[in-house]
């Protein structure tokens, strides 16, 4: 029970910096849910998010996962909610106000100065990513296949996914 | 959710979301198209988390008539703009323009509960079989092969958005900031964020790198 404050806490922190996607949230998520609260180990973590790609819906409710093994059942409920909770309140006000928003001249400015800084914290995000999971030659060329297939090919990448998990659970 | 659909890409300056035309925004999660080009729908399928996007415009335009095309590029240009997912955004800014605030909350739950509640059953079952060698050794090809599909997000979505010469430059900065100089991911957003911003500011006209719109 006295983690949850802290769950609340940190996803509510995480919430905000989802600016382009949840992984922008990565490199932070590892330092609080891993170094400061040591809910789950660092593989652990890299793990859960990466079978969370594969689930219905938004591709960060792995944290239902993470607040579950924090506190339980009401763990896992109070980390979504403060996970969504801050920006949704914030969406809907904003869009609430979009009609005057939209003739304000910095609102361009500020969608042309985030969008490259959100690439920027997308992969931050996997490079922090990478260091838990990219940790061979092995690993390197599944990482690798799955790059090229998925920008020179049209293909399902549920499918690669369950072809990596596959040759992962006969080669390694 | 994992609905990968691929097009040819052409830039659109100014506005990152053209509005106000009647667009095709093509197939459902699970159904691939064929690639044929038209500007607006390529906004709507960022990658592989924005096949929710895609998912959402079917469901909210096509088959329930909820909204409008016009109406829908607008709440997702806002999604896009504001910190969040974009998908759960969109729900928000839907449930909140069909019911009000009962709509939003009805909106964001139905979109997180069936992967919350599937995800938060995985992990029980992670917790107590993850370290048998079979499901280690499966869960290291899933990982890694995940960094290829969050690569491939990054590629697509610079190709999309990247439409300035000095982008590539607060890419960088912001890698650097938060690898390199271990900043927090909140200093390095605020901080390369707001020079982009001012230098992107209103009245100043900057040069675009014409040489990638193929």
């Amino acid at each position: 029970m006295k983690e949850l404050p802290a769950l609340v806490r940190v996803f509510a922190y995480l919430s905000l910096l989802t600016v382009g996607g949840g992984m922008a949230a990565f490199p932070e998520m590892k330092i609080l849910t891993v170094e400061v609260h040591h809910w789950l180990t660092f593989p652990q973590l890299v793990h859960l998010y990466s079978v969370g790609q594969m689930a219905p819906g938004p591709n960060m409710m792995m944290i239902a996962a993470i607040g579950e093994w924090a506190a339980g059942v009401l763990g896992a409920m109070l980390a979504v909610i403060a996970f969504f909770g801050p920006t949704g309140l914030l969406t809907f006000l904003v869009g609430r106000l979009w009609n005057k928003l939209s003739t304000w001249p910095w609102r361009k400015s500020i969608q042309e100065g985030l969008a490259p800084v959100s690439i920027g914290l997308l992969l931050a995000g996997c490079f922090t990513f990478a260091r838990g999971s990219v940790t061979g030659l092995d690993t390197a060329a599944i990482a690798a296949g799955t790059l090229l297939i998925l920008l020179r090919y049209k293909i399902n990448p549920a499918l690669l996914v369950l072809a990596a998990a596959i040759i992962g659970a006969f080669a390694f | 959710m994992l609905t990968y659909t691929r097009r040819p890409t052409k830039k659109t300056h100014g506005d990152r979301i053209p509005s106000g035309r009647p667009v095709d925004f093509g197939s459902t999660p699970g159904r691939r198209q064929t690639g044929v080009d038209s500007a607006p729908h390529k906004h709507l399928r960022t990658s592989f988390g924005g096949g929710v996007v895609a998912y959402l415009r079917n469901g909210l335009v096509t088959k329930r008539g909820w909204l409008d095309d016009r109406a829908f590029v607008e709440l997702l240009a806002i999604s896009q703009s504001l910190p969040g997912l974009n998908s759960t955004n969109m729900a928000i800014l839907v449930g909140d323009r069909l019911r009000g605030i009962a709509g939003s909350i009805a909106g964001i739950a139905g979109l997180c509960l069936p992967g919350g509640l599937l995800m938060y059953a995985v992990g029980m079952v992670y917790r107590e079989h993850g370290d048998h060698p079979f499901a280690t050794a499966a869960l290291k090809g899933v990982a890694a092969a995940a960094v290829g599909l969050i690569l491939a997000t990054a590629v697509q979505l610079g190709k999309k958005s990247l439409d300035h010469k000095a982008d590539p430059l607060f890419v960088v900065t912001t890698v650097l900031a938060v690898n390199r100089l271990h900043q927090s991911v909140l200093t390095a957003l605020v901080a390369v964020g707001l020079i982009a911003t001012l230098y992107y500011r209103p009245g100043v006209m900057r040069s675009k790198s014409e040489e990638a719109h193929t």
